[in-house]
This record gives structure tokens, sequence and C-alpha cells, in this order.
């Protein structure tokens, strides 16, 4: 039938949603690519089908009915691949929130070592979605750091220990020396970054 | 023989308290806020935005300001409709954020040239634990609309290009969102039409296709459950809405247009409401969502 691969595709699209809101560090599956590919060349079939069905007009009701589900399968077909794409490019916005905007935000490729994953347009898509968030951030709202953390602030100053080693870091307020194995007493608001990059683990 | 004198004792009360609560008012708009050269001309803004405001009665603190952003945030969060942003206010408490954040960097800029043993650190944590929770309120009312005006971006320009509609974008959206919400669409656009779009034929190129089996513009679920308290207006003055059941009590009177029934909302009450029943009692802030 038409729409089958196109049902797989959702198969994969709804396996992505999962995958992503199992596990924080979401890391976007692979690209269909050669089957959307195949379900473009099904609709490109399709509409072959339909417009030769338009040609002979007089046909009457047969001929009426089958362009109508021609276009229907077109019509499946479509909303399959927009709902897939728009699957990815949800969680790739959710990254742009999350991960960038933060002080590497010039190397997301360095960073989503999944950047081979997307295709050529959504690298495109994420840059410049990640150029609009930094836009939004020195707006009006300059003061509330916009992809800070969502989780309200309940101490002032919290314990941290160190995981990975990352040498002397700067800070807005001060340098730290961040030695494997250490812990700070610190000021929650300078260290919520490094803690969302995954340097420090709050205790 | 009982004589009832409360409001005489209300007037005398008034007059005393008058000069009270305004210096009350003076001093802790300069203790919370610190305008330092600007004092003058925000006094006048504030004065302006008082005058629009006779309307309702509100007397503009700091503290109410905050009380009132937090039920836009709880607002927002539970509607399921894109809520009108409030211009004003947030206009307000973004310029105290930034007043704050400057006199909290001098003061502790102050502390480190003469310490003085007797000056505590007790009062610079307090505010900078009330900067910071400030902050994260604005953020995440903030991004919960972004987040919203990415699920609605179609319906939202349709309500644009749609003449007959009352509310125009503006009112919706601040400025920045307006920027926000074109971009976006934008991007999006460009990404859907150059992987897929593109190759579809000619008459399902359409992004916000109406005609199709599927209507691709989201509309808000206008029939989505949402716990509400009736708060009702604020003092005792006339309110139309408000009327009187049996047992005394007042009460807004609500119809379900679905089983065509009245329901009585008294005030103090909470209730699980299909949304586009109150949505007029929430817009005159009548009732809060919870």
């Amino acid at each position: 039938m038409y729409g089958d691969l196109a049902n797989k595709l959702i198969l994969e699209a709804k396996r992505t949603q999962q995958l992503v809101n199992t596990n924080a560090s979401s890391e976007l599956p692979m690209f269909q690519e050669e089957m959307v590919h195949l379900i473009l060349k099904e609709v490109s079939q399709l509409q072959r089908n339909a417009e030769f069905l338009k040609l002979q007009e007089e046909g009457g009701k047969v001929s009426k009915c089958q362009y109508f589900v021609t276009m229907l399968c077109m019509e499946r077909n479509k909303r399959c691949l927009l709902a897939y794409e728009k699957v990815r490019s949800e969680v790739l916005a959710s990254l742009a929130w999350e991960h960038n905007g933060m002080e590497f935000f010039s190397d997301i490729t360095g960073k989503t070592q999944d950047s081979g994953n997307l295709s050529h347009y959504e690298q495109e898509y994420l840059k410049e979605y990640s150029q609009l968030v930094s836009d939004m951030k020195t707006g009006d709202l300059i003061d509330v750091d916009l992809s800070g953390s969502l989780t309200p602030p309940s101490d002032v100053f919290i314990d941290v220990r160190v995981l990975r080693d990352a040498g002397e870091i700067q800070t807005e307020y001060g340098v730290f020396n961040l030695i494997k194995g250490s812990q700070f007493f610190v000021r929650q608001a300078d260290v919520e970054r490094l803690i969302q990059q995954g340097y420090l683990q709050k205790l | 023989m009982d004589i009832n004198i409360e409001d005489i004792l209300a007037d005398l009360d008034r007059d005393t308290t008058a000069i009270d609560s305004g210096s009350a008012y003076l001093s802790s708009e300069h203790d919370t806020t610190r305008f330092s050269e600007s004092n003058g001309d925000h006094k006048d803004v504030d004065r302006q935005v008082e005058v629009q405001k006779t309307s309702s009665h509100k007397t503009i603190s700091a503290a109410a300001d905050y009380e009132c952003l937090v039920t836009h945030w709880r607002n927002e969060r539970v509607a399921p409709e894109l809520l009108a942003f409030p211009h004003l206010l947030m206009d307000r408490i973004l310029h105290r954020l930034n007043n704050q954040i400057e006199h909290l960097e001098n003061l502790s800029m102050g502390f480190l040239e003469h310490n003085f043993d007797k000056e505590s650190k007790l009062p610079l944590l307090c505010m900078e634990a009330e900067v910071e929770r400030l902050k994260f309120v604005v953020r995440s009312y903030v991004r919960c609309r972004l987040h919203k005006i990415d699920k609605f971006s179609l319906y939202l320009r349709q309500i644009n290009q749609d003449r007959s509609n009352l509310e125009s974008l503006n009112d919706l959206l601040s400025r920045q969102e307006m920027i926000y919400h074109e971009r976006h669409s934008e991007i999006l656009l460009k990404l859907f039409n150059n992987s897929i779009l593109k190759h579809m034929p000619q008459e399902l190129q359409a992004i916000d296709d109406t005609e199709g089996s599927v209507n691709m513009i989201d509309a808000p679920n206008w029939g989505k459950f949402v716990f509400l308290f009736v708060r009702g207006s604020p003092e005792g003055s006339s309110d139309p809405l408000q009327e009187t059941n049996e047992d005394g009590q007042a009460c807004y009177l609500v119809t379900i247009p679905e089983l065509n029934e009245e329901v009585e909302l008294t005030i103090g009450g909470i209730y699980v409401m299909r949304y586009h029943i109150i949505k007029h009692l929430l817009r005159e802030d009548k009732v809060v969502l919870i």
C-alpha cells in the first residue's frame, strides 16, 4: 500500500521521541535519508498518476474517485513527512536552549557529535535557531538569563564537587581552579552554568 | 441601642494612615528599588501608569507588582491559550530588576573597600537570593510564553491576518516575542520547504492548509479542563457580573453551553472547569488559575 513507508517513518519518529524523553542527553538518531527519499519518490509517482487521471476526464465517477484517493495518499505522505521533520526540529530546538548559549556557543558541531546524523538543512536550522536564541537573550531581557536553569533557586550557597578536570575557569565573579575531585562551597548563581555543562556535580 | 460607627472609625483611620501609607510607599520604594539618578523620571512613568489604572484602583508598589507577575505566570502556565502580555508590568519589573542588580554590585564593592565589622552579610545575601528568585520567575514566564508561541505560530499568524479580529498581535505579544515569532517561523518554514515541501506537488505545498482532511493549523484546546480559584473583585466595590445566591454568598453565574447548565462559582471556591467557559472571568481578573 502507498502509506506503508510513511508509517514506518512515523514509527521512527515515535522512537526518537521516546529516546529523547527517557535520557536527557538527547542524541538525535540518524536522519532517515533514504526512507524520506523513497517516500518522496512515491509521491512523485502518485502525482504522475494524478495527472494521468486528470487527462482522461470522461471517465466519470470512477476516475474521479481514483483521483481523490491518489490525492489522499499524497496528503497522508506529506503529513507523515512533516510530522517526522517537526519532531526532529523540536528536539533540535530544545538542544539549542539547553546546551548552547553557554561559553562554548560557537562550536556546536564539536559539542553535539551527532551533527553527522543531521541532514544538511537541519544543521542550517540548528545554527540559525541558536543564533535566534542568543539574540533573544541580548534584548530587553538581558538581566534575566533566559537559557538558565528552570528549576527554582532554593539556596544561595551550595556544595559542588568537580567531576571533570577543567583547569582554571573564569566565571564572571572570579576564578576557580577546578581540579578533579575537589569540592567547593560557592554561590549557586556562579556555578549554574558549569553544572549544566557537566563539569560540576551539585551535592 | 447599637450604633454602628465602623464607617466613622474607618474615616478616622484613613486620615491618620494617609500620611503613613504614603511615606511607607515612598520609603519602601527607596529601600527596595534604589532609583539612583533616574528617580525622577521613573516616578513620572509610575504616575502616568497610575493615572491609566485609576479605574481599577490599584496602587503600584514593588510588592503588588510581584504578586501580579506571579499571578500572570501561574495563569500562563495553566491556560491552553497564549494570554495577553502585560507590557507595563514587565517594563516596571525589568527596570526594577536592573536597578537592584546595579545597587547590589555597588554595595558589594563598598564591602570590599572598607570592611566594617558591624555590618553583617545578611542583607546582601537576602537581596541576592531575592534577585535570583525574581529572575527565575521572569525566566520561567518568558520561556513558557515562547513555548506557546512555537506551538501556535501558524494560529497566531492567522489571527494577525484576520482583519475582523479584535485583538491585534501587538497586544498579545511583546516586541521581542514578535521578532522571535517571525524569525522562528521563517527558519522553520525554510527547513520544511527545503527538505520536504519543495518535492511535493503544487497543490500540497502549503504549510497552513485548512482544506485538506486534517487542518494544519493547531488552535488552542479551548475545552481543556483547568483548576481555578474564584477570587472575586478586590474590595467590596460593585461588580456587574457578581450575583448573590440563595445562601447569601456572592457568586458568578456561568453557563456550560454543551450541557445548557448554569453553574454558580462562589467566591473563595475552587473548581475544575472547561477553559472557554471561564475565559471572560479570567480576562477580568475575577478568577485565577491554579
